[in-house]
């Protein structure tokens, strides 16, 4: 084997900046040479490939209810995927709030540990030039496409929900921490007779309609008093805790109730 | 765990501090997917590719932060995000795809590959990996992996490496489809 050690510490990035150069010279120059390293590199392609789809799956192990969004609960076989949980604290949605000087009722949201809240994070627009390991693989002759329109992507400025602690100089009397709901949730694809319904059974809602197909938040208020709505396709349902039987869902009107409905979930 | 503690941690290879800052931020940046028409789906396996490059920049000594991680990180789920519509957009303007073939190929390359590294066994595996995605120094990984000292681990890349190629040879010459 010719030059094992170089070809390697070639592919391996551990050349430094001037032996490369010179490297790739030789290489250049040398079919031989170069079809082994052609040779090697797929290989070490290949290991990195291997290494990349490992750290995937092991982050796709990884249990995110902590974090935010719930996903990804196995019942019965059915997947349901999609399901966003969200737990908000209030005092009352539709009594005047404690603070009368506040339009809106005092809310202390403290998201994950407060220390880590990227202050004012502002996602750069000039970003940082990434070499995703996807790039190989896509088609070379990429450069001769006639450029797309970039797609605009609209930026959320993930400080947003971070940041409110720090917004909230004004201490409220209620004091509340943020938690994930722990509701459980099981969807069932539509039925003639259930296409959009909801229950609850033994502590679990279940929700009958084309759940799985988008995205659906729960929102649980808690406070003064417990409310649990429904979020999907633009529309906000009120979930009773208290319902055993399937009911329809009927999405909620009352334009104030919307209002703080909307407020709350885009904290 | 402060944001400097976390980073040394992951330039030195510790996977569970990856998965500290996988659920730290889970929220947050898959949310800029979903708000840009993308599903949940999509939403999070952008957001875990992100985290492999910010990874493997970071284990191989490839990034200096100039800011939050959580920025950096953010601005690689919008890259990544904004490439991934472009190529739905190119595919759904061309109907065939014609480097569809190509990625088979490499595809089937990266199968073949993959089984090889499992045959090694897991020191040998982990050892190639280490060494050529997270491009960890000899020293992590002897620390890693509890080798005697560098040299241990020199040797072990190298015979790794050479058993690995012998396997993907082998593997080669009877499915004959290298290039």
């Amino acid at each position: 084997m010719m030059n094992f050690e170089k070809i390697d510490d070639y592919l391996a990035n551990r050349l430094p900046a001037d032996e490369r150069k010179a490297f790739e010279q030789e290489i250049s120059g040398d079919p031989a040479l170069q079809e082994e390293v052609a040779f090697q590199q797929k290989i070490v392609e290949g290991v990195r490939h291997a290494r990349a789809a490992e750290l995937k799956q092991m982050l796709n192990n990884v249990p995110v209810s902590s974090g935010g969004w719930s996903v990804g609960r196995i019942t019965a076989g059915v997947m349901v995927a999609g399901a966003v949980a969200t737990a908000l604290y209030y005092i009352n949605i539709k009594e005047a709030p404690i603070n009368p000087d506040k339009d809106v009722p005092a809310v202390i949201v403290q998201p994950e540990s407060p220390d880590t809240a990227p202050a004012a994070a502002e996602p750069e627009v000039n970003v940082p030039a990434t070499e995703e390991p996807t790039r190989k693989s896509e088609p070379a002759k990429r450069k001769a496409v006639t450029p797309v329109q970039k797609p605009d992507i609209q930026v959320v400025d993930p400080s947003a929900e971070l940041t409110e602690t720090a917004e909230q100089t004004d201490p409220s009397p209620v004091s509340t921490t943020m938690t994930v709901s722990k509701m459980e949730v099981v969807t069932t694809p539509a039925s003639k007779k259930y296409n959009f319904h909801y229950q609850f059974s033994e502590g679990k809602l279940m929700l009958y309609g084309p759940f799985d197909n988008s995205l659906y938040e729960i929102l649980e208020i808690n406070g003064g008093s417990h409310a649990v709505f429904l979020f999907y396709r633009e529309n906000y349902f009120l979930l009773d805790e208290g319902q055993h039987e399937i009911t329809g869902l009927t999405a909620i009107r009352d334009g104030q109730l919307l209002m703080k409905l909307k407020e709350y979930r885009n904290r | 765990m402060n944001e400097k503690d976390l980073f040394e941690r992951i330039q030195k290879g510790d996977e569970k501090a990856l998965e500290v800052i996988y659920k730290k931020y889970y929220r947050m940046m898959t949310k800029m997917v979903v708000t840009n028409s993308g599903t949940e789906e999509e939403a999070r396996d952008v957001y875990q590719d992100a985290l492999v490059v910010f990874w493997q920049k970071a284990s191989s000594g490839n990034l200096v932060l100039t800011s939050k991680m959580s920025t950096y990180i953010y601005s690689v789920c919008q890259n990544l995000w904004r490439k991934e519509l472009e190529r739905k957009k190119r595919l759904s303007n061309e109907e065939a795809d014609a480097s569809e073939s190509m990625d088979l190929d490499s595809g089937e390359r990266e199968k073949i590959i993959a089984k090889c590294l499992e045959q090694l066994g897991e020191t040998c595996r982990k050892v190639l990996m280490y060494y050529y995605f997270d491009e960890l120094s000899m020293q992590d990984i002897a620390d890693k992996l509890g080798f005697a000292n560098t040299d241990t681990a020199k040797t072990k890349k190298y015979k790794c490496k050479q058993k690995l190629d012998e396997l993907v040879k082998a593997q080669y010459s009877e499915r004959d489809f290298l290039d």
